[in-house]
């Protein structure tokens, strides 16, 4: 058929293709309503590439459930090789990724992936992963999708959105012209003009109504596709029933077994072009057509259809659960749905498409309504996937409808681990007294057996909740003994879990390095069992357990590395909630841009969980109230509502510290003292150091009250020694703990040399307030010679350097280190790393040569002639 | 969108001619702002130009604070301000 007004698209995928093939590939989202000609314009542009690249086909099909990375099957058919393998085989996600993305880029290529607005979860991670590492590569890659079913939920359209800032292009075809709807037209007798108004230059719907060719206007493109259908004989109409319901696409074999008498029909139906053989395969003209012949069925017709289909592929042993589950629901064959769907269930899941998954179990339980353990375990395994995906109401309903059907059948292990999740899941949504409740209900069913399979599962979530609300001897003590137990049962997950439950108590407690070490081992184990939740599990709690006890050294390596394994698995849930730690660790080391950054990119994600958005919300507070910027109440009003739902140490300490401070720097004094009293006696019952050192420091500073006195297992916390006077052991403390801002307020309590030191620290960070407050009482005390303003030669550059920092960098340049630069600025080494920590966060950069290299870049630094 | 109201210090007085120098300048402000949302309202200048009073629109400070930086402006302090006008209240 002729490509009508498609010369300039035709242009746009050539320059594409050719900016590939010279090493610089892209992604192309080609988006338009069923009809509109996308796949009629891919296949003409890869027609007139044929030979010069190789050209690879992949397509989403229409089932309610699709395959999982299905695409990714057609396509290595095409190649075979290690994607082949890959796919096949029990690999890690991240690989097949990586190997199709290998195998699609090793020469210069196009990749054709059809209606990706019927994609699979593991599918669209697949193209996210892809499509950021894209621009690398000496590929094309075209994505196609119906924009009209694309809303503003579906799953497509976040991935249209991360992938929009690794320069994603989209292309849509527009509507027919006139002129061109003439030309189709020919000498039929119908009217152009009415064509288009009806059609709205639909091409697909134009040509149906040009191929019908009755008299009547058909009103809607399924009566178009009908009418040209219902000139078939009844033999060939037969045939394209049965390819409807046999799905998008049919093999040969499969339409001759299911119309065995009629197979010479099949001719006619190609002949009139409702069918077309492509590829090896049967195919409708369009999925519209396909759709209209299937909605014109009896159930009955339709029923019978399904069933045969299902026979005629298990006779030939096919391997797409997805498929045979479809037509086995389909048929109504309930033992059939049962065994199939749970399967596909599993491969969909092992393939890491929750959602899918959750889908097919689904789609089982609505076979499966008689109380029986079978629909009990579905319940189950329903459940788990929903939490995986993020649907934990879905999750907390199932579970709790499995509870009371393992109760029925007086099944207590099964109740008891089934309880156990439930409290998990719903602490996850912040009903923590509820999970309390539910995990003692729990702990009861197992107390006469604590050494079986069901205890292990129970014992090892009853330490984790304890962990998660900070009481972590009772912790500690739960975990030894639940690992002690799975270690004698073998059940490696639960060792995973509870070497993770332990090892966050421990840093959390105050032991670091052993906390470190048990957690690295979870890590390691679960590597082992390949496990990526747990793995990413590991590092979250690395990362946010070292933060909370301002390890930020740590926290920042784990974050980093946590961040970057979440990132490449497209494990959202951690990966925010990780970046939200690494915003507040950013905060505490003075680098206000990185971490309000990151903090608006963590708010503005709606993927992000609660406790993600709590902790974004801190950071952003705390930087906006050491700036001095406006907004600050904005945010920490947010987190108080969001934490104080969960009511729980973790979230509530940072959250009520946060407001003190903010509310101290803006000269409330009395209210920093309430809002941090409001924490105190919690911090202090869990004995958790730094949160009840922080809150009483808070009040100390608001009113002068230690509500209960300093506890003493606080006695060697910075914050102690700040409110006991010993404020020069404090700002060692707070230094070597890299946290230059707590190490400066301290040094405000000092002697003048010390006050003249913190207030070039708060200067090079822009913290106003603190900055007002310190030459306020610099100048009270007599000091004179100080700045009214900010300093005259601030602002002098691009970055807003200040000259001694600018000379601080020339040095730099040099190759110097800090005590030479110091002998030669007659400043102390400290000095120097106070302004080398202020030219870094002016800069953006981290290390010294990034630094320098910055510093010619923006012109500040001449590179000087040898 | 909140509006702010941005303090600005120029120790060297403020160099924005009032010829086609300045309006590229001012141009090159406004396209800049716009990358984060941000709009550039109005000013006021101390006769020394030594000082700027800047009403902007922008979705937060960070916004304002980025694109200052990337403008080569300083900021002394951002404040949220909304109108207030003497006329109409009643």
């Amino acid at each position: 058929m002729k490509l009508l007004e498609r010369d300039e698209l035709l242009t746009s995928l050539q320059v594409l293709l050719r900016d590939a093939a010279a090493g610089q590939g892209s992604l192309l989202f080609l988006e338009g309503e069923a009809g509109i000609g996308k796949t009629s314009l891919l296949r003409a542009f890869a027609n007139s590439q044929q030979g010069q690249v190789p050209v690879y086909w992949g397509a989403c099909d229409a089932l309610h459930t699709p395959r999982p990375l299905g695409p990714l099957f057609d396509i290595a058919a095409q190649i075979k090789g290690e994607l082949q393998a890959a796919l096949h085989g029990n690999v890690e996600r991240v690989r097949v990724f990586s190997s199709f993305l290998a195998e699609i880029t090793r020469p210069p290529a196009l990749i054709v992936l059809e209606d990706l607005h019927w994609a699979d979860e593991a599918t669209l991670d697949c193209l996210r992963y892809v499509g950021r590492r894209i621009g690398r590569t000496h590929a094309l890659l075209v994505v196609s999708f119906r924009n009209d079913e694309v809303g503003p939920s579906h799953a497509l359209r976040l991935v249209l959105g991360d992938l929009a800032t690794s320069g994603a292009k989209r292309l849509s075809p527009q509507p027919l012209s006139l002129a061109a709807i003439r030309e189709l037209v020919g000498d039929c007798d119908v009217d152009p003009a009415e064509l288009q108004t009806k059609t709205s230059g639909n091409p697909f719907f134009v040509t149906e109504v040009v191929a019908a060719g009755g008299v009547r206007m058909p009103a809607t493109v399924r009566d178009a596709v009908l009418a040209r259908a219902g000139r078939l004989r009844p033999s060939a109409r037969a045939i394209l029933d049965a390819a409807a319901v046999a799905g998008p696409r049919i093999e040969p074999w499969l339409l001759q077994e299911l119309t065995a008498a009629e197979s010479g029909w099949i001719d006619e139906c190609l002949a009139t072009g409702v069918l077309c053989a492509q590829s090896g395969v049967f195919t409708f003209r369009h999925e519209l057509a396909r759709e209209a012949i299937l909605d014109a069925l009896t159930p009955t017709k339709a029923m019978s259809l399904h069933r045969m289909v299902l026979q005629a592929l298990q006779s030939h042993s096919s391997a797409d659960l997805a498929r045979l589950a479809h037509h086995a629901e389909g048929a109504s064959l309930e033992e059939a749905v049962l065994e199939l769907a749970p399967a596909a269930a599993r491969e969909a899941a092992a393939k890491g498409a929750h959602r899918q998954a959750a889908q097919q179990f689904a789609r089982a339980l609505k076979f499966a309504a008689t109380p029986t353990a079978r629909r009990a375990a579905l319940l189950d395994d329903y459940a788990s996937e929903c939490q995986l995906s993020g649907m934990v109401s879905d999750a907390i309903e199932a579970r709790r409808n499995a509870v009371r059907l393992w109760q029925d059948l007086g099944e207590r292990s099964r109740q008891a681990i089934s309880l156990a999740r439930l409290a998990h899941a719903l602490v996850v949504s912040g009903k923590n007294a509820e999970s309390e409740a539910t995990m003692r209900e729990a702990a009861s069913l197992v107390a006469a057996d604590l050494s079986g399979a069901a205890a292990v599962v129970v014992r090892r979530w009853a330490a984790h909740l304890r962990m998660l609300d900070r009481d972590v001897e009772e912790a500690i003590n739960e975990g030894e003994q639940a690992k002690a137990v799975a270690e004698a049962l073998d059940d490696r997950e639960s060792i995973v879990h509870c070497l993770n439950t332990i090892g966050s108590s421990l840093i959390i407690s105050g032991r670091v390095a052993e906390g470190c070490d048990h957690l690295e081992r979870s890590r390691a184990l679960a590597e082992e069992i390949r496990s990526d939740s747990w793995i990413a599990s590991a590092f979250v709690n690395l990362g946010s357990a070292c933060g909370e006890v301002y390890r930020f050294d740590l926290a920042d390596n784990y974050l980093r590395q946590g961040v970057e394994f979440c990132n490449d698995r497209d494990i959202d849930f951690a990966r925010l909630y990780q970046l939200s730690w690494q915003a507040l660790v950013w905060m505490y080391r003075g680098r206000y841009t990185e971490a309000s950054g990151t903090a608006h990119v963590v708010l503005a994600d709606r993927r992000s969980p609660v406790i993600a958005r709590i902790t974004a919300l801190i950071a952003l507070g705390r930087v906006r109230a050491r700036r001095g910027d406006p907004a600050v109440w904005e945010a920490l009003h947010e987190a108080q509502e969001l934490a104080g739902n969960t009511g729980t140490l973790q979230r509530v300490a940072l959250m009520q510290a946060a407001r003190a401070e903010a509310a101290w720097l803006e000269g409330r004094a009395a209210e920093a003292a309430s809002e941090a009293s409001a924490g105190v006696e919690l911090a202090v019952r869990k004995r958790h150091s730094w949160f009840a050192s922080e809150l009483l420091f808070w009040c100390w500073q608001g009113d002068g009250s230690l509500p209960g006195g300093m506890p003493d297992f606080c006695a060697q916390a910075p914050f102690a020694m700040e409110i006991s006077g010993r404020w020069q052991e404090a700002a060692a403390s707070w230094s070597a703990l890299q946290c230059p801002f707590e190490a400066a307020r301290a040094m405000m309590e000092g002697d003048e040399a010390a006050q003249r030191q913190a207030l070039t620290v708060f200067e090079a960070f822009g913290a106003r307030p603190m900055i007002e407050r310190m030459r306020y009482k610099l100048r009270s005390a007599g000091v004179r010679g100080l700045q009214r303003g900010p300093r005259e030669s601030t602002q002098t550059n691009l970055a807003g350097l200040t000259t001694k920092e600018v000379e601080v960098l020339g040095l730099l340049s040099q190759g110097l280190r800090n005590k030479e630069i110091g002998q030669r600025l007659h400043r102390s080494a400290r000095t120097v790393d106070h302004h080398l920590a202020a030219i870094f966060t002016k800069l953006d950069v981290s290390t010294r040569a990034e630094a320098v290299s910055a510093a010619y870049r923006l012109g500040i630094i001449a590179a000087k002639a040898p | 969108m909140p509006r702010y109201l941005i303090e600005r210090t120029f120790p060297d007085g403020l160099g924005l001619p009032a010829n086609a120098e300045g309006a590229k300048a001012a141009t090159n402000v406004i396209a800049t702002n716009a990358q984060e949302g941000v709009t550039w309202v109005h000013s006021y200048v101390t006769p020394d130009r030594k000082k700027t009073y800047c009403i902007y629109d922008g979705p937060s400070p960070e916004a304002i604070r980025s694109v200052a930086e990337r403008n080569g402006l300083p900021v002394d302090r951002i404040s949220e301000v909304r109108v207030l006008d003497p006329y109409f209240l009643y």
